[in-house]
């Protein structure tokens, strides 16, 4: 069973071909700056060295977000694209669910960054599934809601590529080490194709915020109803 | 016979069309967002969102049309350029797809050469051909010398004609987009010649030398004829004049421009003169007539596309990939997107003349 998976949402770009527990292509930089133009070249290099085509993968993954607002929609046109052209199924997956330390006896917070002062968050379960979601929270403001709402419930265990800004507010707090990139997510969609097949849909988008909209209500006048 | 898929995502439009190398247009399907009517004018991040909810079942939807399956196609064509770049993306990476995965060719097709070349795809046009190539965007005039080869003679020097549109539209609450909301209007004028008088609104550049253009002088005017109206709702009647006014600003502006880039044309003694108008603006009624009254004037071919092809559509992009797909034109999968692509950075294919009629 073959799988290729793709992460452009968060600040490490990431692709991954897996054959069953194999691994066997992995790309992955932090130059995120051009990753749309280069992107398919960079799968096609994988499936060549492997020897392989479109026709011969069983799955295809994207990461839909929370991240990177262009960088969701590269992934996610991208493998969309190659989902419709080659008529494979498309799972998608969260950055969390990428991110997702799976402790069973501890609680699991993932932040993800965001390139802005608040940052995405989840609280997880111990299947790796949110309990919680937020887009629009600072570090700070996070922290005591999560302390108040979740008093007790320690120790914690923090995952995610901005896990490391949360230290400092959380000093009981463990970073978890979870490297959450494509090969996580090829493995997350193996265990999901393998159960229970794809969904008939496509992926879409988890952008946790709306977009920034400025509404200038200076300049509209009313025309007069006959 | 060639087939080629386009996509169109550098607006508010999500497109996909379906066109043949001998110029039949297979499918062209058209999504114009209205998620931007609440704020009079396009939002970025809101267009890029719509552009990826649809575009692949847009696509779908045009082969469907077309009854043909990717089998069929013979290469991808997007836009890649200019444009708001989250949506530009959005089709791009598309096309990019696409052509990866069953191994055809991709174009990166420049929006403003889509515009150009679309009307060889609905009349035979030869080069090199005069375009007044007017939409929300752009406002320029060109001498259209081959695929990849433009002279440009003249450019707005802030706004677009379109913009000053949908601008006078929002500031007389007539909606979005402002472009047939005024044409509308201006119709429903009773006193033309009143409403002159009454609402003088300037043509800025008329008479200057050159061919540029400059319409915030314009928009301003508009801005202060409406504050000078009584307060409150206003009344349908001061709209419509206001509207006829601006609409015969805009042309009196486009026509003198439009006669200095005729007389520069036509110096270089073209052997089929054509004037060709293009882009959204060219949908408007009022400036298609005056400018096809210069054309006369001058012996000279006066060829619109029909409006449906002039508003942003994919079947313009699936052309000008076409035109470049046939002269070998095409692109690596590599291919940058860009916000910001003068037609004058483009050029034609190394080893090939002018001889493509």
């Amino acid at each position: 069973m073959k799988c290729l998976a793709v992460n452009t949402a968060t600040k490490t770009l990431s692709i991954a071909l897996v054959e069953g527990e194999n691994l066997l292509h992995f790309y992955e930089t932090g130059e995120t700056r051009d990753q749309g133009n280069l992107l398919l070249n960079h799968i096609l290099d994988g499936l060549r060295e492997n020897g392989l085509g479109f026709a011969d993968l069983d799955v295809l993954a994207v990461v839909t977000g929370p991240g990177s607002f262009t960088g969701i929609r590269i992934g996610l046109a991208t493998m969309r694209g190659i989902a419709l052209a080659a008529d494979r199924p498309l799972i998608g997956f969260s950055s969390f669910d990428m991110f997702a330390a799976r402790s069973p006896d501890r609680v699991n917070i993932v932040a993800v960054e965001s390139w802005r002062e608040e940052l995405y968050f989840a609280v997880m379960d111990e299947e790796g599934h949110p309990l919680i979601a937020c887009g629009n929270e600072t570090p700070e403001a996070f922290t005591e809601r999560f302390s108040r709402e979740f008093l007790g419930k320690h120790p914690i265990l923090l995952s995610g590529d901005a896990a490391e800004r949360m230290t400092g507010l959380l000093p009981d707090a463990e970073l978890a080490g979870v490297r959450g990139n494509a090969a996580c997510v090829a493995h997350l969609a193996w265990e999901k194709f393998s159960i229970g097949g794809a969904p008939d849909v496509m992926p879409v988008p988890y952008y946790l915020r709306e977009a920034d909209v400025t509404i200038s209500v200076k300049s509209a006048r009313i025309l007069k109803e006959k | 016979m060639k087939t080629l898929l386009g996509i169109e995502t550098s607006c508010d439009e999500t497109a996909a069309a379906i066109v043949t190398e001998d110029g039949r247009i297979l499918a062209n399907v058209v999504l114009s967002q209205q998620e931007h009517a609440a704020f009079g004018g396009v939002v970025p991040e809101i267009a890029a969102r719509a552009h990826l909810n649809h575009i692949d079942a847009l696509i779908k939807e045009a082969l469907a049309g077309a009854k043909l399956t990717l089998d069929d196609i013979d290469a991808v064509a997007a836009t890649a350029g200019p444009g708001l770049i989250g949506g530009v993306m959005v089709g791009a990476m598309t096309a990019k797809a696409i052509a990866a995965v069953r191994g055809i060719p991709v174009i990166a097709v420049n929006h403003l050469e889509g515009h150009a070349l679309t009307v060889r795809l609905v009349e035979d046009v030869a080069f090199p051909y005069l375009l007044l190539l007017v939409s929300g965007g752009h406002c320029q005039l060109l001498i259209v010398e081959e695929v990849g080869r433009y002279h440009c003679l003249g450019t707005t020097r802030d706004d677009a004609a379109g913009e000053c549109f949908d601008k006078t539209a929002k500031l007389l609450g007539l909606g979005y987009p402002g472009g047939p909301a005024v044409e509308k209007m201006a119709r429903a004028c009773k006193d033309p010649a009143a409403a002159l008088e009454k609402y003088p609104l300037p043509a800025p550049m008329v008479g200057k030398p050159g061919c540029d253009f400059s319409f915030s002088g314009l928009k301003t005017a508009v801005r202060q004829t409406v504050d000078a109206l009584p307060a409150g709702a206003i009344a349908p009647d001061a709209a419509a004049a206001i509207c006829h006014s601006f609409q015969h600003a805009v042309g009196l502006i486009m026509a003198d421009r439009t006669e200095r880039a005729i007389k520069q044309y036509l110096a270089l003694k073209p052997p089929s003169p054509a004037l060709v108008v293009a882009g959204g603006v060219a949908a408007n009624t009022a400036l298609r007539q005056a400018l096809e009254a210069l054309a006369k004037q001058y012996n000279m071919r006066f060829v619109a596309p029909p409006p449906k092809l002039c508003t942003d559509n994919a079947a313009m992009i699936a052309w000008a990939g076409m035109e470049r797909l046939v002269r070998g034109m095409t692109d690596t999968l590599d291919f940058a997107v860009r916000p910001r692509w003068p037609l004058e950075e483009l050029k034609p294919h190394p080893l090939k003349g002018t001889s493509h009629g």
